[in-house]
């Protein structure tokens, strides 16, 4: 390392501080005190400071504390092998339950079987009771099914409409679960109207040209009022014949007139009686077929 | 003939050390003679005192009456023993002191008539005594050791119980510091100091 040489003026700074000889009689005073035994520490003022006491690092704190843990530790453990505390205690561990646990299969979750709806709730236990007993598969489930239906003397008193929404929610149910398939149903149920009687299949029909009447008729928007299917017939009753056959003839159009709508047969029998009247009749119903003609324009316009 | 002056001095010091182990006091006093100038000389320039120097000075001198008799024949002689035991006095004193008290102590004024150049010299001394005590107690040892001394640095470095090399960074900062507060007090002739 360079040292920094002083400066001549520096020099001569430092040399300015004199120091004053050593006091006079230093010897004297000295041998004095050899002469009279005291050789030990001056006394001074200054108090004496205490032992500096080394405060250990905390590297050596530390590791003093980890190493007396680490010498506890084993000491405790090397008494407790050697069974200067008695007898170990058993503490049951988990991987000793482990060990003695034996495999076994899961139990299967149970099936809950959803119990048949039909319109009246205290009918469907016993519905549900007996589909859950049939032992049929396919077609055959379907008919067997429809068939409890049907004996069922609770479905007997439930409506045409009510009838067939349970009879169609229990097809829908056997096809969803996987009972049946969608063509099965599909031929139990054309099984079950080809072979049914002739006058229940009369009346399904009946049934079903209604609806699809009322159908029509919503859709065309021409389904009659209250006041509109009264006002028509009076319209044509009070049409000024005493015929009994023009009578007749208008008591005959009337559902196709009310409903706005003739059939192919209805609109021949119709040309054939308008051919075959007498004037008045044919007058009549002329008249009346034109008053539905300006009843059904004006709703029209409206 | 200088190595034959040293060995005569070390043969006198080991003599004289062991007659003063024998309790004889002619040549305790002769060693007091011959070395009390130098052990007060760094007790002052340390301490900055004249009271706590003598002290200190008794104490230096008092140790060698009192161990002299596990004195090592053959060592480097008095004056480095002397000068080491004075220089860890005053470390140590320094230190006491700056547990009890900052307090400096009070100059007393000199209150005879001088002549400006003796005035200018004695300002520019007792601004360097002030520069010296603001140093660090160790950086105060080395330049007092080293400079007003004139020990060579493994002396001061042995003197110190110090390695070569750190004796010289400690000189290092020690002799930058005291040019800095120096010139700070602007008592230098040509104001500034060259390195």
């Amino acid at each position: 390392m360079t040292e920094p040489d002083f400066s001549p003026e520096m020099k001569k700074a430092l040399n300015s501080y004199a120091v004053p000889p050593a006091p006079a009689g230093f010897s004297d005073r000295l041998l004095a005190r050899i002469a009279s035994g005291d050789t030990g520490t001056v006394a001074t003022a200054m108090p004496e400071l205490p032992a500096r006491r080394r405060t250990p690092s905390p590297w050596r704190r530390t590791s003093r504390i980890f190493g007396s843990v680490a010498i506890i530790s084993l000491a405790t453990a090397t008494a407790a092998a050697a069974g200067v505390f008695g007898e170990p205690v058993y503490l049951p561990g988990i991987s000793e339950a482990l060990v003695k646990a034996e495999i076994v299969e899961a139990p299967k979750p149970a099936v809950k079987v959803q119990p048949a709806v039909i319109a009246q709730p205290s009918v469907e236990p016993e519905v549900m009771a007996d589909v859950a007993v049939t032992p049929v598969q396919g077609s055959a489930a379907v008919v067997s099914k429809l068939t409890e239906l049907r004996e069922d003397p609770r479905f007997a008193e439930l409506t045409p409409k009510q009838r067939l929404a349970v009879a169609g929610r229990e097809v829908r149910k056997m096809v969803r679960s996987g009972e049946v398939t969608r063509p099965e149903a599909r031929a139990a149920v054309q099984d079950m109207v080809r072979n049914a009687d002739p006058a229940a299949r009369a009346a399904a029909r009946k049934a079903f040209a209604e609806r699809r009447e009322q159908r029509l008729e919503r859709r065309t928007g021409t389904i009659a009022t209250p006041d509109v299917a009264t006002a028509e017939p009076t319209a044509v009753t009070d049409a000024p014949t005493d015929d009994e056959a023009g009578a007749a003839a208008t008591a005959e159009t009337l559902p196709a007139l009310a409903a706005g709508k003739l059939t192919e047969e209805q609109a021949d029998a119709l040309r054939e009686r308008l051919r075959t009247a007498s004037p008045e009749q044919r007058a009549a119903l002329r008249n009346a077929l034109r008053e539905r003609r300006q009843l059904r324009q004006q709703r029209r316009t409206q | 003939m200088m190595q034959q002056a040293i060995k005569v001095t070390q043969e006198n010091d080991d003599e004289l050390v062991a007659r003063i182990a024998a309790r004889d006091h002619k040549a305790m006093r002769l060693a007091s003679d011959r070395h009390a100038n130098m052990v007060w000389r760094v007790a002052y320039r340390m301490l900055g005192d004249a009271t706590e120097a003598e002290d200190v000075a008794q104490e230096s001198l008092l140790k060698l009456w009192n161990h002299a008799d596990r004195w090592n024949a053959g060592g480097p002689g008095i004056a480095p023993w002397l000068k080491k035991v004075t220089v860890n006095q005053c470390l140590d004193r320094l230190r006491r002191k700056r547990f009890t008290s900052d307090e400096d102590v009070p100059e007393r004024a000199d209150e005879t008539p001088l002549a400006d150049r003796q005035i200018e010299a004695i300002e520019t001394g007792q601004a360097v005594k002030d520069c010296i005590e603001t140093l660090p107690d160790r950086q105060r040892a080395a330049v007092i050791l080293t400079y007003y001394e004139e020990q060579p640095n493994h002396g001061a470095a042995e003197t110190l119980d110090m390695q070569l090399k750190a004796f010289e960074s400690l000189l290092f900062r020690a002799r930058s510091s005291l040019k800095g507060c120096v010139e700070r007090k602007g008592v230098l002739e040509q104001g500034r100091a060259r390195s």
